[in-house]
């Protein structure tokens, strides 16, 4: 079916019949001068007054085919052909990885897929992840395949969006139906298509692995293991936990068909934990998690010698941190106002107590800064809190994080950027039974370090889905890709602009030649 | 339409001309060179140098044409009287139409070298010559005269005139008008006009002495070397006709010509004027003894 962007163009037509009028005196003869005319008038003329019709100039069927093209390209042809176009929803997620015979089920999937397209030689096909669906690829060729493979199990499936649902295309579905909230979500899609893989059934795996500081041992994380059956039998499993390559427990576990079951354990601090289950099962890839608990490992503080001693014990008993002497590899830096130890310290989170007089109360309100939680502000005000100096008020760019009235308590400043916080409280308690100095200087690290230090957690995760491998069927739907047979719209403007170009350029060839010829003639004629 | 080069114009050589003037000194000895039919003009006195008889003095003449020894003889003032020149006047008129610079301007080439070869031969025979050139009216103009000096005159005006490739038609009538005493006039032109310029021939004919018509022509006039439909152009008029060129096209042109040159000749037969019709690729030597010879006999 053929249809115009521009139809207007085709009025241009009508200068055929023109350029055929326009040619009807006959070619355009060689000018020859002769000395008279009376030599030539009985000769047998060749225009109309020899009594016959000259034929018109042969040229005017190349102008007019040149004109035609023209008109026929600029008025923008389109050709609307039956041609299949396909979009290839592939389920990437990490159930596609259960290993059964002949291959993972992506591979056996995409394998059989690739053996169907290749006999529709003739359809676009454009190939989508459910992890990733704006990513495209324009064909299911073997490096597709290789990618989609490699980067498949690290996302769980979504439904894909609206806008990438062309109409104008049909949709096919690569899945193992393993997901029932997918299913669920694109049952209105209606694929016109749904190549199911996988047999297996059976299938437990590791969910979550989490780790976080004990507070009771410094030396030592608690540890919290899920374990998920995806599968529709029930099964059993030994979870192993190890640390550095060292065995640190090992518990059995029996789970029920979609159900989980949690695994506490202690275990020694380290960069890395790893949990895993035995014995594997076809989907391997969940058998096995790696935490990287090196962010949990405890801060180096460099302190002011010169600091209390109660300073230097809450600094030695808070399960984050570790005192050293070494204060180039400290990750932060206590100053009480000494000379020694912290003074080469600048370029480090510092935090720095002024102590220039005895320890007194203060009057007012406690005044906190937003960017202190209400958790630490109770924690803080529960103690008797006292003044040990006196602070300058914040300058541009600095944080008043505590305030009694007018008097500055805390503020935040900067220091080749990195914070610096100042206080001006006391450490020492005027109640001996609640001392100020553990929580005023855990709540001074979190702010100099902008973290919570005793509620770090180290967490791997995967979704819960993705332990299920039991494939169901699909059925596909109302194509609401309909266009069972989508037309394809193709521009036939180039063709013809090539061809109406290679008119022209015969046209100046001629014009060319001929004028080469008459030019050749004359030469001749005056030598 | 290519412009022709005529700036090249080959007049002859000294020694060509000398031979030439030798060779047609015989022939052009008779001053009046007469062709049958035409009338007889008797000698008459008049300023010359030919002396022609003797009379009595009468007041105003020139003391020096006093001839004392027949004065002496008669005893009474007796003077001499003088063939009058103006018979040996000689007026060349050259045709400098367009169609004289169609193919190479061959034709334009030999009627110079034609002209410029009588001009040689009559001043040297101690005639006056004058040249008129001729197109849609008179061109250029080198009154009568004599001497080598006005042979170098006519040289310098034949040098300078190049016909025109397109747009000039020939006008000999026009000349008429230019002939001022007696003279005899050689015409050198292709009569190349719907008469052939009979009538003009017969209006120069009333006013000179004797007339030669020259007719150059050349074979390329008819055969243009172009094969196939054609948009034929006349070069003095522009006017056009699409012809189909062939051998037959060929033939029938060359009829034509041959049939303009005949009746051509017998007008000029018939009028008394001395006609050849030359061919440009034979030598003008030979063209210009033949035709003061064919005119002598006649005479």
């Amino acid at each position: 079916m053929l249809s115009f962007a521009t139809p207007a163009w085709l009025l241009g037509l009508l200068l055929v019949p023109v350029i055929r009028w326009l040619h009807r005196g006959g070619a355009q003869l060689r000018s020859v001068p002769v000395a008279s005319l009376a030599l030539w008038r009985k000769t047998v003329t060749a225009g109309p007054s020899a009594g016959e019709r000259r034929p018109p100039d042969p040229a005017w069927r190349r102008r007019a085919l040149a004109a035609a093209l023209l008109s026929v390209a600029l008025a923008g042809p389109r050709s609307a052909a039956p041609v299949e176009r396909l979009t290839l929803w592939v389920d990437d997620s990490l159930s596609m990885l259960t290993r059964e015979a002949g291959g993972t089920r992506l591979g056996t999937g995409l394998a059989k897929v690739a053996a169907e397209l290749a006999s529709r030689p003739g359809a676009e096909v454009e190939v989508r992840t459910l992890g990733n669906p704006w990513q495209r690829q324009d064909s299911l060729s073997s490096e597709t395949i290789a990618a989609l493979v490699r980067d498949a199990g690290q996302r769980e499936p979504v439904k894909p969006p609206a806008g990438l649902l062309h109409a104008d295309r049909r949709h096919w579905l690569l899945t193992d139906g393993a997901d029932a909230e997918f299913l669920a979500a694109a049952d209105g899609i209606g694929f016109s298509r749904v190549i199911r893989v996988g047999e297996t059934t059976r299938n437990a795996g590791i969910v979550r692995l989490a780790a976080r500081r004990s507070l009771g041992d410094r030396d030592r994380f608690d540890v919290e293991l899920q374990v998920g059956n995806g599968g529709d039998t029930a099964e059993e499993r030994v979870a192993v936990l190890s640390s550095e390559s060292a065995e640190v427990t090992r518990a059995s576990i029996k789970l029920e068909p979609g159900a989980s079951a949690t695994m506490s354990a202690v275990a020694p601090m380290a960069a890395a934990v790893q949990a895993r289950l035995e014995p594997g099962d076809a989907l391997a890839d969940d058998d096995t998690l790696m935490l990287d608990t090196s962010a949990l490992l405890a801060r180096r503080v460099a302190a002011d010698p010169a600091c209390p001693a109660a300073i230097l014990a809450a600094l030695q008993a808070h399960p984050a941190l570790s005192v050293t002497a070494d204060a180039a590899v400290a990750d932060l830096a206590v100053e009480c106002g000494g000379t020694g130890g912290t003074a080469d310290l600048a370029g480090m989170p510092r935090i720095r107590f002024l102590r220039d007089r005895a320890a007194e109360p203060f009057e007012g309100d406690l005044t906190w800064s937003s960017n202190v939680s209400e958790t630490q502000r109770g924690r803080l005000e529960s103690l008797a809190l006292r003044t040990s100096g006196r602070l300058a008020p914040p300058g541009s760019g600095e944080v008043l994080l505590l305030a009694a009235g007018p008097m500055p308590l805390i503020v935040q400043r900067r220091s080749e950027g990195e914070p610096l916080i100042e206080t001006a409280l006391a450490v020492e308690s005027a109640d001996r039974d609640r001392p100020v100095a553990p929580l005023l200087v855990s709540f001074l690290v979190d702010q100099a370090l902008s973290t919570a230090l005793l509620d770090e957690v180290a967490v791997v995760a995967r979704d819960e889905r993705a332990v299920r491998v039991v494939p169901r069927d699909v059925a596909a739907g109302a194509a609401t890709a309909s266009g069972a047979s989508s037309l394809q719209t193709r521009d036939r403007t180039p063709p013809l602009l090539v061809a109406a170009v290679l008119v022209l350029l015969w046209e100046l060839a001629s014009l060319l030649g001929r004028w080469r010829r008459e030019r050749v003639e004359a030469e001749a004629w005056s030598s | 339409m290519a412009q022709p080069d005529l700036n090249a114009t080959a007049l002859p050589a000294q020694a060509e001309l000398q031979s030439f003037a030798r060779a047609a000194a015989h022939l052009l000895a008779e001053r009046q060179v007469r062709a049958p039919g035409m009338r007889v003009v008797k000698r008459k006195a008049g300023v010359g140098i030919q002396h022609l008889d003797h009379r009595d003095y009468r007041p105003g003449d020139e003391v020096r044409h006093i001839d004392w020894r027949q004065t002496a003889r008669r005893r009474r003032p007796i003077v001499r009287q003088f063939e009058s020149e103006s018979v040996s006047d000689w007026v060349v008129m050259l045709d400098l139409s367009s169609s004289m610079a169609v193919h190479g301007a061959a034709k334009w080439q030999a009627a110079a070298r034609g002209a410029a070869a009588m001009c040689y031969a009559l001043l040297e025979l101690g005639h006056r010559v004058g040249l008129l050139a001729f197109g849609r009216g008179v061109r250029a103009e080198c009154p009568r005269g004599r001497g080598r000096a006005h042979y170098a005159g006519i040289i310098r005006l034949l040098g300078s005139l190049r016909p025109s490739p397109t747009g000039e038609p020939s006008d000999l009538g026009a000349c008429a008008p230019r002939l001022r005493g007696d003279a005899s006039v050689i015409v050198f032109s292709d009569f190349l006009a719907d008469d052939e310029m009979r009538r003009d021939l017969a209006a120069l004919l009333e006013r000179c002495t004797s007339l030669h018509a020259l007719q150059v022509g050349q074979a390329s006039e008819t055969s243009l070397g172009v094969a196939g439909e054609a948009d034929l152009v006349d070069v003095e008029t522009g006017e056009r006709l699409a012809a189909r060129l062939d051998a037959n096209a060929v033939a029938v042109a060359a009829a034509e010509r041959a049939a303009m040159t005949r009746r051509l000749r017998g007008f000029c037969e018939r009028s008394g004027i001395a006609f050849t019709a030359w061919d440009v690729q034979r030598p003008w030597q030979q063209m210009l003894i033949e035709h003061l010879a064919r005119a002598r006999s006649a005479c």
